[in-house]
């Protein structure tokens, strides 16, 4: 039995602060909207974890089937796979249809078919001889807490003509359903996001922090810049070539990522500080997201946009800053896998 | 000395930043140069101030307790309850949920009901008479 594995990856239209819909997390520099599992989350985004997810359970063949509209927001990765291909689209079905075409004709005989907009840990293994049980041309993943768009699906018998038909029987819940009880994060909202983040410090997922746990509880990331006079309170992550000055406090399953800068005083407590932002001096972050500069208070199911630079902001390298140019530390040029 | 004055309730507009500030101050400056200034800002319409703003109000308060009198603020929105935790000055001012709220804590001491001559422990002060009795 072989297995493949294909990973839609499509547009978000909203993604809510608390459990209202809202605007998907701006880009710090230039506030465009990406998908919540392009978001960075200790150290390395969803999206690539997911990937990471299909290629531990031996996937053979992980195709990363993107809509071309978001294809310039691809985040990069942390390494290169070389089982991963890209598959830009307009319309995801017909590509989703022909990819498993491909895997057929490549051998493979079984395809895990998600989308990007939750994070789930399943027992793939389990699945597929669940589903080879079921007989039937595609097993739909359920989840009693929330959806999981996810099926395992039987190369040979779904084929471009009738993928539409079998995939809207499954999602009418004709044939059996597998019940997944491992972790699953929807990803609706940046209160899953902030929530992903919590479970994976206290352990309750698989996710794991990129980098180095320096004491219990405390990871830091290479390059990561934290003056001796700041005050790091476990358990908290600081990200890559992120610098924390001088009498501040992370606290409180906090997380740091990569290329920001936490100015003196500020305390940050149970909240994300977003890839690439800036977080002026004597300040306090609190149960919060913080994009750039735009801060998303997930108790009081806030929205705010701050345009004073010098209280949040992208963060600017000094030189950069002094020139008045714009143009962020963070690299996120389209993905290169093979 | 009696308290004078009444309490005054100003509505903050939705928008406070270093534009806004200069016309709001202009209303509000008057009422802090009297003697023991009591005002509640209303800060339900608030959905976004800015360090000036913020500024402006810690400078007001400042001048009415000068002046022994007080700034509050009643009523404060999601959006502006978030800046002042940003801000960290959520702490330097008395919030109350609705102005009623507000405008009543300026009459919590019974000032008025009491003449300012009857002495601390006088049964009018309530607890405070127990006290003397106490000792």
């Amino acid at each position: 039995m072989v297995l493949g594995a294909i990973l839609v990856v499509e547009t978000q239209s909203e993604a809510g602060v608390g459990d209202r819909p809202a605007l998907v997390p701006l880009h710090p520099a230039d506030g465009r909207a990406i998908p919540l599992s392009f978001v960075e989350i200790l150290g390395r985004s969803v999206l690539e974890r997911m990937v990471e997810l299909f290629l531990a359970s031996d996937a053979e063949s992980v195709a990363l089937v993107v809509d071309s509209r978001i294809l310039h927001l691809l985040p990069k990765f942390r390494q290169s796979y070389p089982k991963v291909n890209v598959v830009v689209a307009d319309d995801l079905e017909v590509a989703v249809a022909e990819t498993l075409k491909s895997f057929c004709e490549k051998g493979i005989d079984y395809a895990l078919v998600s989308t990007a907009g939750s994070y789930t840990e399943c027992d793939f293994i389990d699945l597929l001889w669940f589903h080879r049980g079921s007989r039937q041309p595609m097993t739909r993943v359920v989840n009693h807490k929330s959806d999981v768009d996810m099926w395992m699906v039987d190369c040979a018998k779904v084929h471009p003509d009738n993928f539409a038909t079998a995939l809207s029987a499954s999602k009418d819940g004709g044939g059996a359903s597998y019940m997944v009880s491992e972790y699953v994060n929807p990803l609706a909202s940046l209160a899953d996001v902030r929530q992903l983040a919590v479970d994976a410090f206290n352990g309750r997922c698989a996710v794991r922090p990129v980098g180095t746990e320096v004491r219990p509880g405390v990871w830091m990331d290479e390059k990561a810049d934290i003056h001796k006079r700041a005050r790091i309170v476990a358990p908290a992550y600081i990200g890559r070539g992120s610098k924390i000055c001088e009498d501040t406090l992370i606290t409180r399953c906090s997380t740091i990522e990569s290329s920001c800068q936490i100015d003196f005083g500020t305390v940050v407590e149970d909240s994300s500080v977003l890839s690439g932002s800036y977080v002026g001096i004597w300040l306090d972050v609190s149960h919060s997201v913080v994009s750039g500069n735009r801060l998303f208070n997930l108790h009081r199911d806030v929205r705010l946009e701050i345009p004073d630079g010098n209280v949040l902001g992208p963060n600017l390298i000094p030189a950069q800053k002094a020139k008045g140019e714009s143009s962020l530390v963070t690299v996120t040029s389209p993905l290169v896998l093979d | 000395m009696q308290t004078s004055g009444p309490v005054i309730v100003m509505q903050v507009p939705v928008q406070l930043n270093h534009t806004e500030v200069k016309a709001f101050l202009a209303d509000l400056q008057p009422l802090l140069a009297g003697d023991r200034p009591r005002i509640v800002l209303d800060c339900s319409l608030v959905r976004y101030m800015d360090s000036a703003g913020i500024e402006m109000l810690l400078s007001c308060m400042e001048q009415a307790m000068k002046r022994n009198g007080d700034l509050k603020l009643a009523a404060v929105s999601p959006e502006l309850a978030v800046i002042l935790e940003l801000m960290r000055v959520d702490r330097l001012f008395e919030v109350f949920d609705t102005t009623e709220a507000a405008t009543q804590s300026f009459h919590a001491f019974p000032s008025l009901a009491v003449s300012q001559d009857e002495p601390w422990y006088s049964p009018a002060y309530g607890a405070l008479g127990s006290l003397k009795t106490a000792s």
